[in-house]
C-alpha cells in the first residue's frame, strides 16, 4: 500500500509549521487542508471491492471549496462499470451496495450506471476501518484491480505516523504564487519507507533540513471558480433555471462555450423536445418515459449535460406526480453546475497536475483532457404540490359520482317516445 | 408565464413524420400514439414546418363544409348560417387545428362517411367509417347506428328477434368497414409490427393517465397508481369503466336513436363517450362538436325551449372553467388543489355533461322523426 499525504500550507512560509520529526511520525504545529492518498494494488485491495461483476468503481461525496484539490460533489455520488450481464451485476452486487448504505437504484450514464443519494453512514465506518480516518470528501477509484481512496480535510490530523511496510510520502505546499490559471506551489517533501533516515528535532531553519527535499509545482487548475448569475423560478410543476453568463474568461483559454450540467433526482425530467431557450441537450442520460410518476420509476434519476448558445438561456424541467403525502407538497433538492468548457491554447499541460483526481462519468468526462472547466455551483429546490387524501376516500367520491351519473342518463333513456305517447294518446 | 402556441402534440407529428422519411418508425418518437397514417401525411412537415397546421385547417374547413351539405337536407337561410357557423367560426375549433391538433383529419373521415350514408352511398360510407376507426378507435362505437339506421333500406335476412335487425345491405356495410379497417391495420403491422397495435391502440385500451384532466376517473387514478394493494370491485372500478361508457354509448343509444335520426345519434353516443372516458382534454370535445350543428338542427333547445339551451350552454362552459381555474393553480402556481378543487371540478363537470345529456335525450325522444 502506499499512503501519499499532501497538506495545503495556508501560512506564508514552511517556518515552524512542524513541530516534531522522526523516522516514524511527523508532527504539525496547526491543522492544515490535508489530502490522504491511498493506493492498494492486488492482494492490497480490502476483499469487498473484488467483486467479478465490477469493472471499474468510482464513489465520490463531499464538496470542499479547495484551490488546489478537486473535490465537489455534492451529496453521495457512485458510478460503476459493470462486469456481468445486468442480471448478474445486480445480483452480485446487492450485498456489496447493502454493505455501503447505497441505494440499489441505478441509472445509465454515459459509460456506466449511476446513483446518488445524500449521505452514507456505513460508507463512511467502512473506510473508516480501511484508512483508519475520518474525512469531509472522499473520491474514490476502484479499476484494473487497484484501488485508490483519496480523502480531503479542511481540518485535518496534526499528526503523521508512518505504518508498518506502508510507503508514505509526505508533501507541506504553500501557495507562492496564484492566478486563476496557475498557481505556483513550492513544498517540502518526505519519503518514510522505513529506510529512510529520519532523525533528530526540527531545526527552525528550514534550509537546513537535508532530509526533507524541497519542491516546486506550476500547477494548472483545470476546475476554476467562475461567476455564473442564475436565477431559480419553481413555475407551478414546470420550473425553469435562467442563466445569465457574463464575458468568457480569456486567460490562458480560448473558444468557450456555455454549459450546464446537473444530475437531476427521477422527481424532474427534462423534455428532449422541448429542453426551453437557447438550450441544446447534449447529454440526458436516465429515465426515457415522460409519463411516468416518480414512484413508478426503480432508476435513480437523470444525468443531463445542456449547451447555452446565447448568453442568457433558460432550461425548463417538470416535475413528476409524487405519492400523495399530509403536507400537500413535496420538496426536492438538487444540484447543478453552471460553466465555461475551454480550450487550453497550450495543450496536454493540465495533465501534469497531480493533484487532479480522476472520476468516472462526471462532467468533466464529456470533455477532452485539455478543457478547462470555470465552473460556479448552484443548489436548487423545487416544491411539487402532492395531494392529501387517502385513496379510499377519494375512491369513494368518484364510485358515487359515477352512480348518480349513469341513473341520471340511464333515467332519461329509460323514458318511452314521446310521439308514441301521443300516438296512443290520439288512438 | 408565456405558454407556446404550438401544441406539444404537433412536435410529437412532426418528429414522427421526420422518422418515417428516413425510412424509420414514426413510434421512435416518445409519446406518439397514433396511425402511422398521420406521420405519412404529415411527411413535408420537415421541408415546410407549417404544412401539417394548413393541412389541419383545410379539414376543418372540409368538415365545415360537409356540415353545410348536411344541414341543407333540415335547415336553409338565417338557420343554415348560424348552425354552421357553431363549427366554422367556433373560435375553439380554429384555436385547436392553428395550435397542431389532428383532431379535424377525424372529423374530416367521420363526415365523409355520415354523408355518404346521408346520400344513401352506403359503400363509401362503411369506407369511410372503417378508414376513421384505424385513424382513432372510438368511431367503432358509430357502427351499430349505422348498422341500425341500414335496417329501413333491406329486409330481414332472418326472422328471428334480433336477428331480424340484420338484412343485406348492413351486412355489406358491416363487411366493407372491418376489411378497410382490417387491411389498413394489416398493412401497418407488416410494416411497423407490435408497437404500431401498441401504441395504436392497446397503450389507450390500458392507459391509467394519472396527470390532470377533466375525466371523472382522473384523481382517483393518480391516487391508484400510488399504492398497490387494491383488491375488489369497488377499489378497482377503472377496470370496469368501459362498461358503463360502452353500454350506454354503444348499444342503449344507438337502439333508443339509431333508426329515427342517426346523425343526432351519433352526435349522443360521442358526447355520452367522451363524459365516461377515462382521459378527457379540450381536443375530444372536437369529437362531438362537429356533429352538434346536425342535432341542434330539429333541437327543441333552440326553438321553444331557449332557456333550458341556455342553461345548458352555462353549465358546460361554467363547470369547465372551475376545473381550469384550479388546474391553473396547480400547474402554473404550485398550489396543491387535487383534492378540493380537481377532484371536485371533475366530479362537477361530470354530473353536469349526464345532465346535459338527459336534457339531450329528453329533447331528442320528443324531436327526432
Amino acid at each position: 500500500m502506499k499512503h501519499r499525504i499532501t497538506i495545503l500550507n495556508h501560512e506564508s512560509t514552511h517556518d515552524s509549521i512542524i513541530s516534531h520529526i522522526n523516522k516514524t511520525s511527523i508532527q504539525l504545529t496547526s491543522n492544515f487542508t490535508r489530502e490522504d492518498k491511498f493506493t492498494f494494488v492486488g492482494d492490497e485491495v480490502p476483499t469487498i471491492f473484488k467483486n467479478k461483476n465490477i469493472k471499474d468503481l468510482n464513489i465520490r461525496m463531499g464538496n470542499v471549496d479547495s484551490l488546489v484539490f478537486n473535490y465537489f460533489t455534492d451529496d453521495l455520488e457512485v458510478n460503476v462499470r459493470p462486469n456481468s450481464s445486468k442480471d448478474k451485476f445486480f445480483q452480485g452486487t446487492s450485498d456489496l451496495w447493502k454493505l455501503l448504505g447505497i441505494n440499489n437504484d441505478w441509472s445509465i450514464s454515459k459509460s456506466s450506471v449511476m446513483t446518488r443519494q445524500d449521505t452514507s453512514e456505513p460508507l463512511k465506518d467502512v473506510m473508516k476501518k480501511i484508512i483508519g480516518m475520518d474525512f469531509e470528501a472522499m473520491n474514490l477509484v476502484y479499476t484494473s484491480g487497484k484501488l485508490i481512496i483519496s480523502v480531503l480535510n479542511k481540518d485535518g490530523p496534526k499528526s503523521i505516523s508512518w505504518m508498518d511496510d506502508v510507503y508514505t510520502e509526505t508533501g507541506i505546499f504553500l501557495i507562492d504564487d496564484f492566478e486563476v490559471d496557475d498557481i505556483v506551489l513550492s513544498g517540502l517533501r518526505v519519503i518514510m519507507d522505513g529506510n529512510e533516515k529520519i532523525e533528530s528535532e526540527p531545526e527552525t531553519d528550514d534550509t537546513k533540513f537535508d532530509h526533507l527535499h524541497k519542491t516546486l509545482f506550476h500547477v494548472k487548475p483545470k476546475f476554476r471558480t467562475f461567476p455564473i448569475t442564475t436565477k431559480f423560478n419553481n413555475n407551478g410543476l414546470h420550473p425553469k433555471i435562467q442563466f445569465e453568463f457574463p464575458e468568457p474568461p480569456v486567460d490562458d483559454v480560448s473558444g468557450c462555450d456555455r454549459f450546464f450540467y446537473t444530475s437531476l433526482p427521477k422527481d424532474l425530467f427534462i423534455d428532449p423536445y422541448n429542453p426551453g431557450e437557447n438550450v441544446e441537450i447534449v447529454v440526458n442520460y436516465g429515465v426515457k418515459d415522460l409519463e411516468l410518476p416518480e414512484y413508478s420509476i426503480d432508476e435513480w434519476g437523470h444525468q443531463v449535460l445542456v449547451r447555452l448558445t446565447e448568453d442568457v438561456g433558460e432550461l425548463t424541467l417538470h416535475s413528476r406526480y409524487q405519492l400523495p403525502n399530509k403536507h400537500g407538497n413535496q420538496t426536492i433538492d438538487f444540484n447543478g453546475v453552471a460553466f465555461y468548457g475551454c480550450d487550453l491554447r497550450e495543450r496536454n499541460i493540465l495533465q501534469l497536475n497531480p493533484f487532479y483526481n480522476e472520476f468516472l462519468d462526471g462532467y468533466s468526462s464529456f470533455f477532452t483532457n485539455d478543457t478547462v472547466i470555470y465552473q460556479d455551483f448552484k443548489n436548487f429546490k423545487v416544491d411539487i404540490p402532492v395531494p392529501q387524501s387517502e385513496f379510499h376516500d377519494i375512491n369513494n367520491i368518484t364510485l358515487i359520482t359515477l352512480v348518480l351519473g349513469i341513473l341520471i342518463i340511464i333515467l332519461q333513456l329509460l323514458k318511452p317516445r314521446k310521439k308514441e305517447k301521443r300516438e296512443k294518446k290520439h288512438q | 408565464m408565456t405558454v407556446k402556441y404550438t401544441d406539444i402534440d404537433y412536435s410529437v407529428f412532426s418528429d414522427a413524420a421526420n422518422y418515417v422519411s428516413q425510412g424509420l418508425s414514426p413510434y421512435l418518437r416518445e409519446t406518439y400514439r397514433y396511425t402511422p397514417l398521420l406521420a405519412w401525411v404529415l411527411v413535408p412537415n420537415q421541408w415546410w414546418p407549417h404544412f401539417g397546421k394548413i393541412v389541419f385547417m383545410v379539414s376543418d374547413l372540409v368538415t365545415g363544409y360537409l356540415i353545410v351539405q348536411l344541414l341543407k337536407f333540415r335547415v336553409k337561410g338565417k338557420q343554415l348560417l348560424i348552425l354552421s357557423s357553431i363549427w366554422l367560426l367556433n373560435p375553439m375549433v380554429i384555436t385547436i387545428s392553428t395550435r397542431g391538433s389532428a383532431e379535424s383529419v377525424l372529423t374530416v373521415m367521420i363526415m365523409l362517411s355520415v354523408y355518404y350514408a346521408r346520400k344513401k352511398s352506403f359503400n363509401l360510407s362503411a369506407f369511410w367509417l372503417g378508414i376513421a376507426i384505424h385513424f382513432k378507435i372510438y368511431p367503432i362505437i358509430y357502427l351499430p347506428t349505422m348498422m341500425l339506421y341500414l335496417i329501413r333500406f333491406g329486409n330481414p335476412l332472418i326472422n328471428i328477434p334480433l336477428l331480424n335487425l340484420l338484412n343485406k345491405q348492413n351486412i355489406q356495410y358491416l363487411l366493407i368497414t372491418i376489411s378497410t379497417f382490417g387491411v389498413l391495420n394489416l398493412i401497418m403491422y407488416q410494416i411497423y409490427g407490435y408497437e404500431f397495435l401498441y401504441h395504436t391502440y392497446l397503450y389507450h385500451v390500458t392507459r391509467l393517465d394519472h396527470r390532470h384532466n377533466f375525466s371523472v376517473y382522473n384523481i382517483m387514478l393518480y391516487y391508484k397508481s400510488s399504492i398497490t394493494d387494491t383488491t375488489g370491485m369497488m377499489q378497482n372500478i377503472e377496470k370496469f369503466a368501459f362498461v358503463p361508457q360502452l353500454l350506454i354509448s354503444g348499444i342503449l343509444v344507438p337502439f333508443k336513436f339509431g333508426t329515427r335520426d342517426f346523425i343526432s345519434c351519433l352526435f349522443l353516443q360521442t358526447f355520452t363517450f367522451v363524459t365516461f372516458n377515462k382521459v378527457i382534454t379540450s381536443q375530444y370535445f372536437i369529437w362531438f362538436l362537429f356533429l352538434l350543428p346536425h342535432y341542434l338542427s330539429n333541437s327543441q333547445l333552440i326553438k321553444g325551449q331557449y332557456v333550458q339551451g341556455i342553461v345548458v350552454l352555462v353549465m358546460w362552459v361554467a363547470t369547465q372553467g372551475i376545473w381550469l381555474y384550479f388546474a391553473y393553480k396547480l400547474e402554473f402556481l404550485g398550489i396543491s388543489t387535487f383534492d378540493n378543487g380537481l377532484l371536485m371540478a371533475s366530479c362537477g363537470f361530470f354530473l353536469s355533461n349526464c345532465w346535459i345529456l338527459g336534457v339531450f335525450i329528453n329533447d331528442l325522444n320528443i324531436s327526432a322523426p
